[in-house]
């Protein structure tokens, strides 16, 4: 298993890897502080490297978590059901919740911090879909 | 003596001779010889009648007898045979003497007494021939007037015999009033004058001749011995005359008698005849116009009607019968002409008053059958005689219906007054015209309003015969009048203005709300246009000239205007502009109803300041949220995460000390962002209570640059600038410090680190009355079309350099700076070719 952390905030990183951790999710962790550095992971190798999950912040300067969900549409078809992406995020806003709704490559919206609890029900839902 | 007489004898050219009783020469002369050819002495001894022509020898023998029987016969001629054989003439005088019984004769050679006696003769036998053969009558008259010769053409025309009339005077054939002529005449030819005169008398055969009479002196000897008169029977000539006279004369009263106009063309198309009327009608003059080319007299009707017709008749041989107007006479005329050998008799007539009277029946009659308005004919009691068909039309009420009734008894409705009905009946009577209006019931009980018109009609010797009524139907008039005083009242009394213009613009007419929402009377707006006095320098030109096009195209529009009152007050008005066409769809004039909305603009003006206001709010409560859910939320989640972290891992633990350091930067974070939304909504408080003051630009910025000389140096860059030090603006001295603060922090900050740093300060003022300061820069730039609005937004970050720091709220605070001090920013910047800001502050002015 592969997971992604990309939030420019690395504390926030350092808590969903403590998070992964505690949940004894057996996964090889990248945390990325700009989504652009991830885009260029991803895209280099989506075929075959593809991470199955990976955690999206929103709020981030050049490149938001937006900007990198639009950025990714050319490679949907590859993308789904191979590579789960989260929304984690601070914000607390309605209209960040509902715009996700539109996004068919996010498969959940997880407020920050993430909890161990979190990690489980991830899994599980994980498994459910395998 | 002897001798003497002898040779007298001899020599004599004659021949003497005696003769005895037994007619032998006795003795003859010399002459003989000469005469005769033969000699004395051959004669001597001989009867002479053996040489006498034989043809004269009975008459001489004759002649000697009574010669000799004592007879006085002095003269005598017959002819001899000479010895040649030649016949010659003798004239001979003779004597018998008794006594001696010889006859003496003595003879003459008659050669050329003969001839010209002949010659005589002849004369005149061929003059009588002429006087008794003449056809002419001749008579001679002697001086005493007594007629001594007539001829045979006398006789026979007169019937009088010769013996009857020589010896008689002129008179006795002559009627007395012709004898006068004659006897006038006769005594002056006998002064020798030669006159030439009429004379008539009656014939043998009781006709009554006329003669053209020559009469003339005749002379003898120098003196006039008579007058000889020939007479020409010019009878026949003058009766053809007299009957051609008749003829034409005749002819002429023929012509004459025509009552109708009558000329004649000849072949030729020239006037031969012109009668009177002809002459009357036409203004022609026989005198002038007789022999005239027609077309020539009337050259503009060539190839018109009377042109075509008349050649038409020409050439067909057929009559033909028409009407034309005759331009030249502006008269119409009804011409039949009839064609012949002789040209075109052409009968015509002036038809001009029966023309115009036929068509000015026909228009009646169209008028009265088509018009719309009912037409009523009475008696002089006021009874129906006739009606159109518009009053049934109008009325509902048929000719049959209505025939021998009084209008009124039918027409008559309730509601009519009676007073004026009572006044309109006398004036009828008394025969005077009237004209009212009334209501009047139809046929089938509704009312219809009139205008009746009744004109009494007096027959040739002044009395009423009848009298003409026309009814118009005045109901939509009316009702129009009516509408148009219940209009003119809400009008009048609307408080909108209303103003009327002509087509022009021009104002024709305002209502009293005009006056009371302006200022301006009737008589001060009339004659003008109404923008003229309304707008002012606050009027908005976009709307005046949108109002112009407005009015062009002919549509009603509303158009919202500041004008303002006679006393120069503002007033936002509100007008709608209709244009007022005509029946024909012209536009004869515009109606503007003007209202005040000046409270309803004051009222907007508010609104949107309060819209404003709330939009500000608004958007600072959006950004509230963006803080609260990012920046503000963001170390609160971090610090719930690390301290759930802390509980669970172990105090001796990297990973606990490193949550309790993270736990307090989050802290901190969280204390810097509650901090920042505190300075925030300081600045914004102050928004309204911001004292502006006047500010030294220059000294200022360099204030701000002394600050950052340090941090300046340590990057190696440097500051180029072109500032206006006299500039002043009104703002805040911290704000703008600030201001230039955060922008110099930024640029050293964001600089490239592939090129030394220049940053570029220009400030100047601008023409609207603001100072523009540029501030430039060579750093990293950023992508504007990609940053977009988010540049000044709070806690929006551009670049990712964690050394930087940047928390997203230097330029949310310059922007906020600017706009509460009245200014305004604009930034322009491309990724790694620099930044630059575009910042107005007002300029100071000493009367703020």
């Amino acid at each position: 298993m592969k997971t992604f952390s990309i939030d420019d905030d690395q504390i926030s990183n350092f808590l969903t890897e403590r998070a992964l951790e505690e949940a004894e999710f057996a996964t090889e962790l990248h945390a990325f502080l700009s989504a652009e550095e991830a885009l260029g992971f991803i895209t280099k190798d989506c075929e075959t490297n593809l991470p199955n999950i990976i955690f999206l912040d929103l709020n981030m300067p050049i490149m938001s978590g937006w900007d990198f969900l639009d950025a990714l549409q050319p490679y949907k078809e590859n993308l789904l059901g191979k590579c789960h992406i989260y929304i984690l995020t601070s914000s607390l806003d309605t209209s960040d919740t509902a715009r996700a709704r539109e996004y068919e490559l996010i498969s959940g919206f997880i407020h920050k911090p993430l909890t161990m609890e979190d990690v489980q029900v991830i899994l599980a839902e994980l498994e459910d879909k395998a | 003596m002897t001798s003497i007489t002898e040779r007298m004898v001899k020599n004599a050219p004659d021949m003497f001779c005696c003769i005895d009783k037994q007619g032998r020469f006795v003795k003859v002369s010399e002459a003989s010889k000469k005469l005769l050819g033969y000699a004395p002495q051959k004669l001597e001894g001989e009867p002479y009648i053996g040489f006498v022509y034989h043809p004269d020898r009975a008459a001489t023998l004759e002649f000697a007898s009574l010669l000799m029987q004592g007879q006085d016969l002095s003269v005598f001629e017959n002819s001899y045979i000479c010895e040649s054989g030649k016949v010659i003439p003798l004239r001979w005088t003779a004597q018998w003497s008794s006594s001696e019984e010889l006859m003496f004769c003595y003879a003459r050679d008659a050669s050329e007494l003969a001839k010209s006696k002949q010659q005589l003769e002849e004369s005149i036998n061929r003059y009588k021939a002429l006087f008794e053969n003449n056809p002419d009558l001749i008579f001679l008259e002697d001086k005493t007037g007594a007629i001594t010769e007539v001829n045979k053409a006398f006789c026979e025309v007169l019937g009088v015999t010769r013996d009857e009339i020589i010896g008689q005077q002129a008179s006795v054939f002559l009627p007395p009033e012709m004898s006068a002529v004659n006897h006038l005449y006769f005594k002056e030819a006998l002064c020798g004058s030669t006159l030439r005169f009429d004379i008539s008398c009656q014939a043998r055969t009781h006709k009554q001749l006329t003669f053209d009479a020559i009469k003339f002196p005749v002379q003898a000897h120098g003196q006039v011995i008579g007058v000889q008169t020939i007479a020409k029977d010019i009878t026949p000539i003058v009766r053809s005359f007299e009957t051609i006279s008749r003829q034409t004369q005749k002819l002429n009263t023929i012509f004459e008698s025509i009552t109708d106009a009558f000329v004649m063309l000849a072949p030729d198309w020239k006037f031969t005849i012109i009668n009177s009327t002809a002459e009357e009608i036409l203004c022609l003059n026989r005198q002038e116009h007789l022999g005239q080319y027609i077309w020539d007299v009337y050259p503009t009707e060539v190839n018109g009607e009377f042109y075509r017709q008349y050649h038409l008749a020409v050439e067909t041989g057929k009559a033909v019968h028409f009407s034309s107007y005759l331009q030249a006479q502006q008269i119409w005329l009804e011409v039949k002409a009839y064609p012949s050998k002789e040209g075109l008799s052409i009968y015509f007539d002036d038809v001009t008053e029966k023309v115009v009277a036929r068509q000015e029946l026909e228009k009646l009659s169209l008028v009265a059958s088509q018009t719309t308005n009912g037409i009523i004919i009475t008696d002089k009691n006021c009874r129906v005689d006739w009606v159109n068909d518009g009053f049934t039309r109008l009325t509902g009420y048929t000719l049959e219906e209505v025939k021998g009734k009084i209008p009124a008894a039918f027409q008559h409705s309730e509601s009519m007054d009676k007073q004026a009905f009572e006044l309109i009946k006398e004036n009828m009577l008394q025969g005077k015209p009237i004209a009212f209006e009334t209501l009047s019931s139809k046929k089938n009980g509704k009312g219809v309003w009139l205008w009746v018109q009744a004109n009494p009609v007096y027959d040739s010797i002044g009395n009423l015969e009848r009298y003409i009524t026309i009814q118009t139907n005045i109901t939509e008039q009316k009702k129009t009048q009516q509408e148009l005083e219940r209009l003119s009242m809400v009008v009048s009394r609307t408080d909108n203005g209303v103003i009327i213009t002509d087509a022009a613009g021009v104002t024709e007419w305002v209502n009293e709300g005009f006056t009371r929402m302006t200022g301006y009377t009737p008589p001060e707006m009339r004659g003008k246009k109404p923008g003229d006095l309304l707008q002012g320098p606050e009027s908005d030109q976009e709307t005046i000239e949108l109002i112009r096009q407005g009015l062009r195209q002919n549509k009603h529009f509303n158009a919202i205007l500041l004008n303002y009152t006679k006393s120069g007050q503002k007033m936002w008005i509100s007008m709608d502009i209709t244009p007022i066409r005509d029946n024909a769809g012209s536009i004869v004039q515009y109606s503007a109803i003007l209202r005040d909305i000046t409270f309803r603009k004051e009222a907007e003006a508010r609104q949107l300041l309060m819209t404003q206001d709330l939009y500000r709010q608004n958007r600072d409560l959006q950004q509230f949220t963006y803080i609260v859910s990012h920046n503000l939320r963001a170390p609160v989640a971090n610090a719930l995460g690390l301290v759930n972290l802390l509980n669970k891992a172990e105090k001796n633990l990297d990973t606990f000390d490193y949550a309790l350091s993270s736990l307090k930067e989050s802290i901190v974070q969280l204390d810097t962002v509650l901090k920042d939304v505190n300075m925030i909504l300081g600045i914004r408080d102050k928004r309204d209570v911001l004292e502006a003051e006047e500010v030294p630009l220059a000294a200022i910025f360099w204030q701000a640059c002394h600050t950052m000389q340090d941090a300046l140096a340590n990057c190696g860059g440097k500051v180029v600038t072109d500032i206006d030090e006299r500039l002043k603006v009104n703002a805040n001295r911290s704000y703008l410090y600030s201001i230039f603060d955060s922008l110099l922090s930024n640029a050293i900050k964001y600089r490239s680190e592939e090129r030394q740093l220049v940053i570029e300060v220009n400030c100047f003022e601008s023409t609207e009355g603001f100072a523009v300061i540029s501030f430039s820069d060579n750093g990293k730039g950023f992508d504007t079309a990609k940053a977009g609005e988010d540049v000044f937004k709070l806690y929006k970050k551009f670049h990712n350099n964690t050394l930087t720091k940047g928390r997203g709220i230097g330029l949310f605070l310059v922007k906020t700076h600017v706009e509460v001090m009245g200014g305004k920013i604009e930034v322009y910047s491309q990724l790694n070719q620099g930044t630059k800001f575009v910042i107005h502050i007002p300029l100071y002015y000493e009367n703020i």
